[in-house]
């Protein structure tokens, strides 16, 4: 996967004529008509959705189980399990079948009570992300989980980083900068770049509106003299952060490190049906933007992405 | 063998040709984006870039998971110590084959089956008995990315098809009654990646799309006769 978010972001300008007379360069847009907020918002929207419609990227993990234990939590990462088996203490692996509640009520009366190898898994009324099986087991096991994960989000939001005079220790000199979220996951998104700003000596940079997410552990801000190399970052936990109302200050040299690249979570190909998507989320939202047509338009191509992937996927 | 034939200039040429040579309304960036967009579409729908990737290590004993090599879009067939494995789905092996998560070939024997999880994953049935056999993917691999040097790996007769598609994905900004002629070209597009993936066209959703109707050539009753000329 190599296509970056901006690539897409970029051709969304193109289709509606947000360039002007120049090369498309997201963040910049010729109108008010749509913000690169929105757009980076949306393309996140749309991501998770057909990461989710066509369960085209899983992933496996393991959740161990107990004797007499029905219910378990997903993974914090999980939008969607795909498939689940059951594991016993000997090896033996059998897939679990996905049910509802009504069905093992009117199919199996007694399983609230009944314990035995489990053969099904359902979460019809269970909090979010949270799994059953049925019938509880009655010796320890292991549940084979495979899953849909939530794709790498942009993070937008963040108010430009504004500068003000005070002591810093960095050199004097053009900085350019990204703001990148850290969570039990690791780093899992990260904003646009920002830059380049003269900071240091007698000027520091203050970053404003870090986002609240609570499932942050920490934000990094990375920061560097070249675009979209930049090597030194500063972290703070989200505690701090928010300590500082949710700003961040760079008043000083960083740890050495290189800022992952923003890509999507899809692969190379399925590119556009993400572009297409973000189109028609755009232009289906209420205001001058609206334009059901083309809006329709774009809803149909990001389906057959969907469709095609349904099909290649099914063998 | 690659095609050595057309280059992106080249194929930014073709686009300009259909355009009026319009350079101001659609910047070269732009087209070049397009174009892009385009080959990566065609991929997709008729998976005309193919490859066939080594897995690093081959086979390990008892693992029935195995991830796809980065690059590949999506997989089409798989072999091992070159014998080609079967294809097959984890709903088949699930239901067909309860067990097959903790069954491994017997000594001697090799994996019969392959089965795509998604495209970043795939498993094989059984697994294998010793491992350091030698495992080959093949499948559609991402298309080219453009670029101003070199060839792309496209034969001229798929540029029209190409063109055909960059030109109506080109209207899009343009709205109106431009863009909406323009739909006969992107239906035009499909039915020749249909041809080209058969797959497609047991979509009905793909049918519609390509303007194909499923409705009956033969109504139920004959309408009513009316007064005048018929």
């Amino acid at each position: 996967m190599t296509v970056l978010n901006t690539e897409v972001a970029n051709n969304v300008i193109y289709r509606v004529l947000e360039n002007g007379d120049a090369n498309a360069a997201f963040p910049t847009l010729l109108t008010t008509m749509f913000t690169p907020t929105e757009i980076l918002d949306s393309m996140n929207r749309v991501q998770q959705a057909f990461l989710l419609a066509t369960g085209m990227i899983v992933t496996r993990t393991t959740i161990a189980a107990n004797a007499g234990t029905p219910k378990y939590q997903m993974p914090a990462d999980s939008i969607r399990p795909r498939r689940l088996t059951w594991q016993d203490a000997g090896g033996s692996i059998k897939v679990l079948t996905q049910v509802d509640t009504w069905e093992l009520d009117n199919g199996k009366p007694d399983w609230p009570s009944d314990a035995g190898v489990p053969f099904s898994w359902w979460e019809t009324t269970l909090a979010q992300q949270q799994i059953a099986i049925a019938p509880t087991p009655n010796q320890i096991g292991q549940i084979n989980l495979l899953y849909v994960q939530l794709a790498q989000p942009s993070v937008s939001g963040i108010a430009a980083v504004v500068v003000f005079a005070g002591p810093n220790t960095l050199p004097l000199a053009n900085y350019f900068f990204v703001v990148v979220k850290e969570t039990a996951l690791g780093l899992v998104a990260q904003s646009l770049e920002f830059g380049p700003l003269l900071i240091g000596g007698t000027r520091y940079g203050l970053f404003s509106n870090i986002p609240q997410d609570t499932d942050a552990v920490a934000w990094r801000i990375y920061f560097g003299l070249t675009a979209v190399a930049e090597n030194q970052y500063f972290r703070q936990t989200r505690a701090v952060v928010a300590a500082a109302g949710f700003t961040m200050i760079i008043n000083a040299p960083g740890l050495a490190g290189i800022v992952p690249p923003p890509i999507l979570s899809v692969p190379d190909d399925w590119s556009p049906y993400i572009l297409w998507g973000t189109l028609a989320e755009l232009l289906s939202s209420d205001g001058p933007s609206f334009d059901p047509v083309r809006a329709q338009y774009c809803k149909q191509r990001y389906n057959e992405g969907v469709e095609l992937a349904n099909l290649v996927l099914m063998g | 063998m690659p095609y050595a034939q057309v280059t992106l200039v080249q194929l930014r040429g073709y686009f300009y040709e259909q355009v009026d040579q319009n350079t101001t309304f659609w910047r070269t960036d732009e087209v070049d984006r397009i174009l892009q967009e385009s080959v990566r579409v065609f991929n997709c729908l008729t998976g005309f870039w193919r490859g066939q990737i080594t897995i690093a290590g081959g086979t390990v004993a008892g693992q029935h998971f195995y991830n796809v090599p980065s690059g590949m879009t999506y997989l089409l067939r798989a072999e091992v110590n070159q014998q080609p494995l079967g294809s097959s789905s984890l709903w088949d092996l699930d239901y067909g084959q309860p067990n097959w998560e903790a069954e491994s070939a017997t000594s001697g024997n090799l994996p019969q089956v392959f089965a795509p999880a998604g495209v970043n994953l795939f498993a094989i049935w059984p697994a294998s008995f010793a491992g350091g056999e030698s495992l080959v993917v093949e499948g559609v691999v991402s298309a080219p990315a453009l670029t101003t040097s070199g060839f792309i790996d496209l034969g001229q007769d798929e540029v029209e098809l190409i063109l055909d598609y960059a030109e109506h994905i080109a209207q899009f900004k343009e709205g109106g009654q431009e863009f909406e002629v323009s739909q006969l070209l992107l239906k035009e597009f499909l039915k020749e990646c249909g041809e080209r993936n058969a797959m497609l066209m047991q979509s009905s959703k793909f049918r519609t799309w390509m303007g194909l109707t499923d409705q009956k050539k033969r109504p139920m009753r004959l309408p009513d006769e009316r007064v005048g000329a018929r």
